[in-house]
């Protein structure tokens, strides 16, 4: 008992930093520096790392079917939880970020989604993007957010995705045609009021457009007629060239010069003119106006 | 003569294009289903399919007219009998179409649906009125029940799943086993 006594009084008593006869033979060769000598007092830098925890997005809304509206945007609204597990409060609400993304189309986004309600851990925020009317048709939209906290750890989900539909679209204007002065001899005459333009305002691709005309009647003498095969159709003024499309009489003839594609209108995307040409008239009709207003109009039809 | 009758002809078109009214026509058609996008069904069912009419452009209210120019084979039928649309400015209205799959129909097999709508003419003026039309299509792809749009995911039965249903059977059988042979011992 007495030896354990003294043992445990020789431990206390004796300093444990002491020096070493090799210390400066080491210092000289390792370049090492050794403690020499009792230690009393120091100063020393301490860094301390106090963890955090990154958000996550914890749900997203469903997105249903999307349509797009006709030269215009479809506003999509939807919400999304983030959660940090260093609390709601530890959440920036600033920096919410949503995005609409499909490879090879330009990102729809709202880089400020709202605040909505703080629960706990949880921020449950809105957002509100608009897609336009060209965005491409898709069923797989990827929804993408993101949120930092006010470490700038990001947390992100793009789990889910929603459809945008096809939209099969068009404006065209105007809608009536008219020609100068014709003579029995003329050829070759151009509308004077086309081209008529015709805007794709719908996310359609690779549409053609047919033309379903039918004859002028006389309308005086009813009898008369200025033939559907006496007019051309061109994308080109004045659509009497040699690519002219031939109308027929009451047939949906496909303009082979024109294809509309999707894009911004205001661009100058996404449309077409169509120019209206007057080949020659019938040698045997007489002086009177003739119009469509008896056999009915001519149907302009894209597809 | 021949001058006479041309003058005439050119004053008449004049008058014509003098009353001219320029305005535009506008609408669209929304499909759910497109060529990368079938609707599939399995033999014997059917859906309803609904295509949208969109009137968000043009000045007044439009009248349009329904057909299906190809009903891929017989399955698809337009369901309402009055099919002139009328489409209020800035609405959107949906035409209903049926697809019935017949019991004996392919598998693999793809029949396109086309549809056209057609602006009731208003007359107009001019020397050539036009109006627009839009041909919306979309493929049914006929596929095997588990393929089908409409398949639902069974529920899973409640209860024992097999694997451990096996497991404590075994168990069960040794621990008897063993009982048994200590009891004989």
């Amino acid at each position: 008992m007495v030896i354990i006594f003294l043992g445990l009084l020789v431990l206390l008593i004796v300093p444990l930093i002491s020096a070493g006869f090799f210390d400066d033979f080491v210092k000289r060769f390792t370049g090492e520096e050794r403690i020499t000598g009792e230690l009393t007092s120091n100063e020393t830098s301490l860094n301390i790392t106090i963890g955090n925890a990154a958000p996550t997005i914890t749900f997203v809304e469903a997105i249903s079917a999307q349509s797009p509206v006709e030269a215009g945007n479809r506003t999509i609204t939807f919400n999304f939880t983030a959660t940090d597990d260093d609390g709601g409060g530890n959440i920036n609400v600033s920096t919410a970020e949503g995005r609409f993304q499909l490879s090879g189309e330009p990102t729809r986004l709202n880089l400020t989604c709202s605040d909505w309600a703080t629960s706990g851990n949880d921020v449950n925020f809105t957002c509100t993007i608009d897609m336009t009317y060209f965005d491409k048709n898709d069923a797989s939209w990827t929804i993408n957010v993101t949120v930092r906290d006010n470490n700038q750890a990001t947390g992100e989900n793009s789990s889910t995705t929603f459809q945008y539909n096809v939209l099969t679209a068009m404006v065209m204007s105007p809608v009536s045609l008219g020609w100068p002065a014709v003579s029995l001899s003329g050829t070759n005459t151009g509308s004077n009021t086309d081209p008529i333009t015709i805007n794709n305002t719908g996310n359609d691709i690779n549409l053609n457009i047919n033309v379903t005309g039918l004859d002028l009647q006389g309308e005086e003498t009813s009898s008369e007629h200025i033939f559907t095969e006496n007019f051309t159709i061109e994308n080109i003024s004045e659509g009497c060239g040699a690519g002219a499309t031939a109308m027929v009489n009451d047939s949906s003839i496909n303009v082979t010069s024109l294809i509309l594609q999707r894009g911004d209108n205001d661009l100058g995307n996404g449309q077409e003119e169509v120019f209206f040409c007057l080949k020659g008239v019938p040698q045997d009709i007489s002086a009177q106006s003739y119009s469509s207003t008896a056999l009915g109009s001519w149907t302009v039809i894209i597809n | 003569m021949k001058k006479s009758k041309q003058v005439i002809i050119g004053g008449l078109f004049a008058f014509l294009i003098a009353f001219l009214m320029p305005f535009s026509l506008a609408f669209g058609v929304v499909n759910s289903y497109w060529d990368d996008m079938p609707l599939r069904l399995a033999p014997g069912e059917s859906k309803t399919v609904f295509l949208g009419l969109q009137n968000m452009l043009g000045g007044e209210a439009m009248t349009l007219k329904a057909e299906i120019t190809d009903d891929g084979g017989g399955i698809a039928t337009l369901v309402d009998t009055n099919l002139d649309y009328l489409v209020p400015l800035g609405d959107e209205i949906g035409v209903p179409i049926r697809i019935e799959v017949p019991e004996d129909a392919k598998r693999g097999v793809t029949h396109m649906i086309t549809t056209s709508f057609t602006q009731i003419s208003t007359g107009g003026g001019g020397m050539v009125h036009l109006t627009g039309g839009i041909v919306s299509r979309f493929p049914v792809e006929i596929v095997g029940e588990r393929d089908s749009e409409l398949y639902v995911q069974p529920e899973p039965k409640e209860g024992i799943p097999g694997f451990w249903f096996i497991l404590i059977a075994i168990t069960v059988t040794l621990i008897v086993f063993t009982l048994a042979r200590r009891r004989k011992h």
